[in-house]
């Protein structure tokens, strides 16, 4: 199992981008539903 | 496409060494967070979901990092878990695509004080103390030599390039890794 004893030197650290995949929203129910009359 | 080649060259090698049986038997935490990735290696993983840092618009790390109370990243704690932790398998919540640093492992690049970047070969990995044991240490490093290279040249000039981005970004407050040097990655 991976062991590198390296850590981030915050004080290099001028800009953080944290890239986070959006989760695909549950479609809802009425409007998978067929719609009857 | 070249990637995924290497990858699956990387696996057999390990696989013909029997690494599964050592890693079954070593006691040490799971991966901790510091898991450096190619450009294409973040995207591709962004792409499964998994959550990616990127600092400086430079190089890339699977987020690991926990969450500063005033909000932002606490890069003052010292070894996250890796937030893909196999939980006890040995086996990781991404290890069909886990990054080329993963495969790699015990192998690695490391800055040389000459500012130079080998190979290097991490001393403790309990499959590198049982290689040891054995006395199958320097048949190993021959055969990892002749692996290394044959890493297409495309492919290592990435790789050096961004560890040497990953490294600028770097400190060991716990002193340097245990390793030992196995050949050089970069053409002097």
């Amino acid at each position: 199992m991976s062991k590198c004893k390296a850590v981030v030197d915050s004080k290099k650290v001028t800009k953080l981008t944290v890239k986070v995949k959006p989760k695909p929203q549950p479609a809802s129910p009425s409007a998978s539903q067929p719609k009857t009359k | 496409m070249i990637l995924g080649k290497l990858y699956l060259g990387l696996d057999g090698f390990w696989q013909d060494f029997n690494i599964a049986a050592a890693c079954a038997n070593c006691q040490d935490p799971d991966c901790v967070g510091y898991v450096w990735l190619l450009k294409e290696e973040a995207d591709s993983l962004y792409e499964l979901g998994v959550p990616i840092i990127e600092i400086n618009d430079g190089p890339c790390f699977i987020h690991s990092f926990p969450q500063a109370l005033g909000g932002g990243i606490d890069f003052s704690y010292r070894y996250p878990p890796c937030n893909q932790l196999c939980q006890g398998t040995r086996r990781c919540s991404i290890y069909e695509n886990r990054p080329l640093v993963c495969r790699l492992y015990p192998l690695a690049l490391e800055m040389q004080p000459n500012g130079m970047v080998m190979w290097v070969l991490h001393q403790d990995c309990e499959f590198v103390r049982r290689q040891k044991r054995l006395g199958l240490l320097t048949d190993f490093e021959e055969v990892a030599r002749r692996v290394l290279s044959r890493i297409p040249q495309v492919v290592l000039t990435k790789l050096v390039i961004t560890y040497r981005a990953v490294y600028d970004i770097s400190l060991f407050p716990d002193g340097p890794n245990q390793t030992k040097i196995i050949k050089e990655a970069e053409n002097v």
